[in-house]
């Protein structure tokens, strides 16, 4: 038996890769953003509920660390030690997260902005994307707001919808009966996953505003209309790419949200997620003011070298 | 009762679905960065053929169906069923009437099929890629037209119709595929 041993990616492909890499640093640099590194194995983890996270047994003292799904807890903690503006490409971890637009390990590139609201933000990542993705993108970049989304393409509301018409909305589209799901929110992603994101123009990207203060994650609430977070989406057709937020920098509704999150993981037996207090603390010694984003950077080499399956961008994909 | 759950789903799987034997032909893992995860399949009922897409909530648990596709032997129709017999156990089962389906016009004694059975019940025949079998009715042939290319429908020994060259006389035996219903060429019995 011949064990296959090559890489998943073309060394093409590595290639590019490379140079996307390269590009991504001398975008940030040439803007002074500074590059940092935060640790990928950490002893705390972060409690978002739809995250299921991996765990690291160390055999020596037998203490248990997390592998992070996402570095902004610790950047976080650069931006209140005074860091000004950051920038890092990492390694994050995602368990049972495996398909062709999935890696349970997968590289993200994520950074922060002193002063910026959102809309600078967007304008930013604008920039750095038209710059990576060259002639990949003929269309013109569109804003939608989440409310509109569902308005254009599904005719329903989703901030007055019930729980009952949305199943129906679901069954009405696909003929089939959605699943038994938790809450609201997990069928108003069932919508947007399934029904919505799909028909996003390929040609360009659409960035999705203002969704639910239910999905602010780590985003403000809009100071005018409490309904809505200060976070929006990229998209590239149906591919997620970016996700961003106008942060919060609120010691106290922080604090609740991790609380509310794990006392939510205790009732649907997800594991308890050991809390960053020190993350709690810088934002109580104070974050300045700032929007972040993340982006998902495989999908970016999937879209720029037009790849339909993100283990053909992975030197070596987990198969 | 023994479940799969949505992480082991990849194609060929057999699950329960209304009440149904299914195939899971492409799973499809869809998650929004911040959101619930899904998996969404599309499958094959395998009692009406029909395909059709399911999603499930990823983590969720489907019962199995208890489906297995066995060779076995056709031995004949008593007017009820046609049976079929596994070539080593010489166990027979009976398949009726939906479970034949268009198999029906293929199936010849003695030829071996893939017969799917659910909870030992027979659901579907699958006939061999390739049939021999005997035309028994068909409009006598053009002696020598082995070149124009035209064709003619001839009636074979199981019902089914197949269209053949025009040289090909009643008597004649053919090989047919029963995928696409062509006729490959004249056999040897």
């Amino acid at each position: 038996m011949t064990l296959n041993w090559q890489p998943s990616a073309s060394l093409a492909m590595l290639k590019s890769r490379a140079r996307l890499l390269q590009q991504t640093r001398s975008f940030f640099y040439e803007r002074h953003v500074l590059e940092v590194e935060t640790p990928i194995l950490s002893t705390t983890g972060s409690t978002e509920i739809h995250l299921d996270q991996f765990t690291v047994n160390d055999p020596v003292d037998r203490s248990t660390y997390y592998l992070i799904t996402s570095p902004e807890l610790a950047m976080k903690r650069l931006l209140a030690a005074g860091s000004g503006d950051i920038f890092q490409l990492t390694k994050v971890f995602r368990a049972g997260e495996k398909g062709k637009n999935h890696q349970p390990e997968f590289s993200m590139l994520e950074w922060y902005r002193l002063g910026f609201d959102l809309n600078a933000l967007m304008e930013e990542v604008e920039q750095l994307f038209n710059l990576l993705l060259d002639e990949r993108l003929t269309l013109a970049p569109t804003r939608i707001t989440y409310a509109n989304a569902f308005k254009h393409y599904l005719s329903i509301d989703p901030f007055t919808a019930t729980q009952q018409e949305l199943t129906e909305c679901f069954a009405d589209k696909t003929k089939t009966q959605p699943p038994v799901l938790d809450n609201r929110q997990d069928y108003l992603d069932l919508l947007m996953s399934h029904l919505i994101e799909p028909q996003f123009e390929p040609g360009g990207l659409t960035f999705v505003t203002h969704y639910p203060a239910e999905q602010a994650s780590l985003a403000r609430i809009n100071p005018k209309d409490p309904r809505v977070a200060e976070r929006f989406e990229v998209f590239a057709g149906g591919l997620e790419l970016a996700n961003g937020f106008y942060e919060l920098t609120d010691f106290d509704e922080q604090r609740s949200r991790i609380l509310v999150e794990n006392s939510y993981r205790i009732a649907t037996n997800k594991p308890e997620i050991t809390v960053d207090k020190k993350f709690l603390a810088a934002l109580e010694a104070g974050l300045p003011d700032c929007s972040g984003v993340a982006v998902g950077f495989d999908r970016l080499v999937m879209l720029v070298t037009g790849k339909q399956n993100i283990t053909e961008v992975i030197s070596f994909a987990n198969d | 009762m023994a479940t799969y759950s949505t992480n082991e789903f990849r194609g060929g799987l057999k699950i329960m679905i209304d009440g149904d034997p299914c195939s899971i032909i492409e799973n499809e893992f869809v998650k929004p960065g911040k959101g619930q995860a899904f998996n969404r399949v599309k499958i094959r009922n395998l009692k009406t053929g029909r395909v059709l897409e399911k999603t499930y909530k990823s983590g969720e648990s489907v019962e199995a169906a208890d489906v297995v596709d066995t060779n076995m032997q056709y031995l004949y129709n008593d007017g009820d069923a046609w049976y079929f017999m596994h070539p080593e156990s010489f166990e027979q089962v009976g398949a009726d009437e939906s479970a034949v389906g268009d198999a029906l016009q293929w199936l010849k004694e003695q030829d071996m099929c893939v017969v799917t059975l659910w909870n030992d019940v027979p659901i579907a025949i699958t006939p061999p890629n390739h049939v021999t079998l005997t035309i028994v009715e068909t409009d006598p042939g053009v002696r020598g037209d082995t070149a124009s290319g035209g064709t003619k429908p001839a009636k074979c020994e199981t019902g089914a119709v197949v269209k053949v060259p025009l040289f090909l006389e009643e008597g004649d035996i053919i090989k047919v595929d029963t995928r696409t219903g062509e006729y490959l060429g004249r056999a040897k019995e």
